[in-house]
This record gives structure tokens, C-alpha cells and sequence, in this order.
């Protein structure tokens, strides 16, 4: 499903290499956990996978598609096949909890009778029913999460990525965020989750991929951590 | 079955291309309504950013009209001794028609001139009764018949002046004691040409640079505006709208902040050039016509008023969501 063969990336020429040389295979509908400290390179490994960077060298491949060929118009489209899911929540702040989740869907032109059956769907999943109407800044932090989660699983993606989703939340919505994770997994959506939360971490006993240093310092099946 | 296949699915293009633009304009439509404190910002700068165009502009046509008008009043006299046949007069009144740099020419018999004399000097009775007693007892007017003169170029009033000099006819009939006026007033005159050549030019230097300086707080305005949306519009990128599909609901706002403005800016400025319009005519500006053509031309003037505003707003909310739209 996500493929990263020698992938290097360096930001300027004086600077140390974010990533050097990472090489990384995820199965499809496996839950992968990345942790390492900051600066480490998990950002920039996810924003390589979004299309927001472009590695200095290596390759990448994503559901099928070579970046390599990928041109400039066409990341749109790949974007609408990976969910994203951010530490910030990065929610439409003029827009109900309706009109965030119904965005992605009217990006990629469904029309109004798709739309009003799926978001309602959705956003029962992520135990939201009955606040559609609401804007973000009427939520609590747990559920404007929700609603990012809902956003980037709408189109029933084939890869979640999900960037620190429990950085800005306190641990009871911390670990209902990540039951929900693993929940939209179990439906075979692959997950590839960032997190500096060990208790999580641990708890999940997940693959757990640790980034040091812009390299792959362990891979393991069935991973913990240490901070 | 190919061409239907393809009609099909030109159908569809069609209709997903619609529906697009309708949720632009409604995402723009909610955006504008939902933002209040950004709109009533955005919608007061380009109000006052098209008070000024607009207002400039008007007043180009109202100093137009004030130079034209002060210029039909300086008229030029040329008088006639008295006894002159009216056939003589009639031809010189021709003569003087054909000049090119004539605008019009108007024979004041002595009787005209001196009821006008009178009329000018209504206030000063001890003058008219004693002018009065002289008409009366002489039986006739005390002033020259003229020919009242307006010049289309005051700066070539030489050529009036050479050509009455040369021509044998007015030089038979001119008046010997009282000599033409232009001679008189010429110095009068060509400052009056030179200062309002002068005027246009700074008044239309004064008003590219009030319509620059607008823009460019318009624009800046806009563009902040965006600024505190940027992570919007990089969430919109990174869950996969196209660029079209970001910038859409921007130019939807632009305009609409074009129309409201307009609207504002043109009933504003059309009270404002009504109110002051006989206070400023006692000064000698002429107002009138520019708010006869406002009053004649509404939907003109208010359909300019909202093309220049959307363009100034399309425009800069284009410049700045692109400063946005790169990765």
C-alpha cells in the first residue's frame, strides 16, 4: 500500500538530511504506528506521502500510484485518496460539523443526494449524531477531532494518515480518538498513525516504526516505546 | 451507441461543472455572510476605495463643465460707431461667424447695451436717475451697439484681433472712442487659459494617484484578510480541492463586496454632489450637469461603479489566495 524505497530529503544544502535514505513497506490494512522525537522526521515522511514535499531522491509509491509520473495536477486527486487527519484538526471554522464532513465529498463533485446520505452515516461512525449543525468552536476538543476523522474517512479512503490526532487532547478523548482509529482499520482502511504518546503506544501493540535522526532506528511487529 | 456514450458523459461533465460553480458561489455567499467583522471591513475600504474613483471621476466632468463655462462668459466686445446700416452689420456679424476660432458671435443694438447697463446698475439709483435725465432729454440709448464675441481658443484671440485690424469694412464702422476689449483683457485672459490648462492637468494627476493609492489599500485590505485564512486554504489543499475550487468562493466574496460597495458608494456620492450642488454654484462650480448625467444615466453609473469594484476586489483576492496556493 505505501512504499518508500531510499527516500532522501534534504530542505538545503548546509543542513542535515530530514530523511536519509528511509525505506519502508506498509501492508494494506495494516495499523502502523511512527513515533520518534521531534525533528526526528515523521512530519516530513507524512508530508512527503501528501504530496505537500518532494524527496530530493528515492521513490515512492502510494495505493498504486509512482510519484515519480505524479504531475502537479494531479495531486488533487491523489489527495482525495488518502484521508488526513491533523494534530490541529484543520476544520473549516465558518462551517457546520455537516458542511466540514460534506466538503470532501463536494471537492470531488458527488452530488447532493450522495452527500446527504453519506455524511449522515459518517458521522454517526464517529458518535457525533445530533451536532451537525454545530460549528467547531462549539465542540470540545475530542469531538472537533471527530469531525476531522469523519472529513477524511468519508470517501472511504484505502490509507488514513493521522498526524499527532491526540497531541492537543486530554487521555480519556486521547484513547476514544484512537479506538476510533482502530475501529475505521478494522473496516480495512490502512492506518499510519504519528503519536508521541507512549501509554498509546503501548496499549495498542501495533507494528511501531521508530524515526531517529531522518533514519529507521527499529521496525517492529508488535512494537513499544520509550521516550 | 459511441456518440451516445460520449453524449453522455459530456451530459455529466456538464452537470458536475454546474454543480461545482453553485457550491462556489454558495461556499463565497456564506463566507461573505458568515465573516461579519472581515466583510464589514473589507466592504467599508472598497466604499471608500470607490468614493474616491468615482468622485474623481465626476469631478473631472464638473471641472470640465466649470472651465467651459467660465470660458463662454468672457466674451469679446468689438463696438460700432453709431449709424451703422444694419446690412453692414449683418455682414461683418457673418464675416466673423466664418472665423474658425469663433464660437459664436451676437449683435448688441445700443438699446439692448444700455438696458443691460441698467440692470447691472439697479442698486446705484443717483447714476441711473442722472443717466436717466440725459436719455431721456437726448432720446436715445448713451452706449454703442457691439458684437459680443466668444472665442473656442482664448489663446489664439490674435487672430480675432489681426482680423478685424485688416478688414476695411469693420475698420470703416468701429467705434473711434471706444476700442475693442480683447486688447484690454488679453492679459486677463490667456492667465485664465494657462491656469485652467494647468488645473485639468493637476486634477487628473490628483486623481490617478487618489485611484492608485485606493487600490493599493484595497488590495492590501483583501489580502490580509486571506492572510489570516491561509490554513483554511491549506486544508482545503490537503484534503484534495482543486486550486479552481479554492480560489471560486474568494472571487464570489470579491465580487460581493464590489456590489454592496457600489451600491454604498454611488448613493453616497450622488447625495453628497446633490447637497452641495447650490452651494458650490455660488462659488461659480458647475455641479448640474454631472448630476443631471448621474440622474439621466443611474444604472450606468452604478453597473460601473460594481465592475470597478469587482475587478479591484477579484483582482487582489486573485493576487493573494496565489501567494497561498503554492506546494
Amino acid at each position: 500500500m505505501i512504499l518508500l524505497d531510499r527516500v532522501t530529503k534534504v530542505y538545503s544544502k548546509d543542513a542535515k538530511p530530514a530523511l536519509n535514505r528511509v525505506s519502508l513497506h506498509i501492508e494494506p490494512k495494516e495499523f502502523v504506528i511512527l513515533v520518534g522525537t521531534s525533528g526526528a522526521g515523521k512530519s516530513t515522511l507524512l508530508k512527503l506521502l501528501t504530496r505537500e514535499e518532494k524527496p530530493t531522491s528515492g521513490k515512492i509509491v502510494v495505493g498504486g500510484i509512482d510519484y515519480d509520473t505524479l504531475k502537479d495536477r494531479q495531486i488533487p486527486l491523489l489527495r482525495r485518496k488518502i484521508g488526513t487527519v491533523f494534530q490541529d484538526f484543520k476544520l473549516l471554522p465558518q462551517r457546520t460539523v455537516f458542511e466540514n464532513v460534506a466538503f470532501a465529498l463536494e471537492i470531488a463533485g458527488m452530488t447532493n443526494k450522495e452527500i446527504k446520505n453519506t455524511v449522515p452515516k459518517v458521522i454517526e461512525l464517529v458518535g457525533l449524531t445530533g451536532k451537525e449543525k454545530q460549528f467547531p468552536h462549539q465542540l470540545s476538543g475530542g469531538e472537533r477531532q471527530r469531525v476531522a476523522i469523519a472529513r477524511a474517512v468519508v470517501r472511504q479512503p484505502k490509507i488514513l494518515i493521522a498526524d499527532e490526532p491526540t497531541g492537543n487532547l486530554d487521555p480519556r478523548h486521547s484513547w476514544d480518538i484512537v479506538k476510533l482509529l482502530e475501529k475505521i482499520n478494522r473496516y480495512g482502511t490502512t492506518v499510519l498513525l504519528t503519536t508521541h504518546n507512549v501509554e498509546i503506544v503501548n496499549r495498542l501493540k501495533r507494528r511501531v516504526i521508530t524515526i531517529d535522526h531522518g533514519k529507521i532506528s527499529s521496525d517492529q511487529a508488535v512494537g513499544s516505546y520509550k521516550q | 451507441m459511441a456518440k451516445d456514450a460520449n453524449n453522455l458523459k459530456n451530459n455529466r461533465q456538464f452537470r458536475r461543472r454546474y454543480m461545482t460553480f453553485l457550491r462556489m458561489v454558495r461556499y463565497g455567499v456564506n463566507n461573505f455572510s458568515r465573516n461579519a467583522w472581515l466583510t464589514t471591513a473589507a466592504t467599508a475600504v472598497m466604499t471608500i476605495t470607490l468614493i474616491i474613483i468615482l468622485t474623481s471621476y465626476l469631478m473631472q466632468h464638473v471641472f470640465d463643465d466649470t472651465i467651459t463655462s467660465v470660458r463662454q462668459k468672457i466674451d469679446i466686445s468689438i463696438y460700432l460707431k453709431k449709424g451703422v446700416s444694419d446690412s453692414d452689420i449683418k455682414t461683418m456679424q457673418n464675416n466673423l461667424e466664418k472665423q474658425s476660432n469663433i464660437e459664436g458671435v451676437t449683435y448688441v443694438t445700443p438699446e439692448q447695451a444700455q438696458k443691460n447697463y441698467n440692470k447691472q446698475n439697479k442698486d446705484d439709483t443717483d447714476l441711473l436717475k442722472q443717466l436717466g435725465v440725459i436719455e431721456g432729454s437726448a432720446g436715445g440709448s448713451l452706449l454703442p451697439g457691439s458684437f459680443s464675441v466668444r472665442v473656442k481658443d482664448l489663446g489664439k484671440i490674435n487672430e480675432l484681433k489681426s482680423y478685424v485690424d485688416k478688414n476695411s469694412l469693420f475698420q470703416a464702422n468701429l467705434n473711434p472712442d471706444v476700442a475693442p476689449s480683447y486688447g484690454d483683457k488679453q492679459g486677463a485672459i490667456e492667465n485664465i487659459a494657462n491656469t485652467a490648462v494647468f488645473a485639468e492637468r493637476v486634477g487628473l494627476f490628483a486623481s490617478v494617484l487618489f485611484v492608485v493609492i485606493s487600490s493599493l489599500i484595497i488590495f492590501n485590505t483583501i489580502r490580509m484578510a486571506i492572510f489570516n485564512r491561509r490554513e483554511e486554504i491549506q486544508m482545503m489543499k490537503l484534503i484534495g480541492a482543486d486550486r479552481s475550487f479554492i480560489r471560486g468562493p474568494f472571487i464570489v466574496e470579491a465580487v460581493m463586496y464590489g456590489f454592496f460597495a457600489a451600491l454604498l458608494a454611488t448613493g453616497l456620492v450622488y447625495t453628497i454632489m446633490v447637497l452641495v450642488q447650490d452651494k458650490l454654484s455660488q462659488y461659480g462650480v458647475t455641479v448640474g450637469p454631472t448630476v443631471q448625467i448621474m440622474q439621466n444615466y443611474p444604472g450606468l453609473i452604478l453597473l460601473a461603479t460594481i465592475v470597478a469594484g469587482a475587478v479591484l476586489g477579484v483582482a487582489s483576492s486573485q493576487l493573494a489566495v496565489r501567494r497561498n496556493l503554492k506546494v
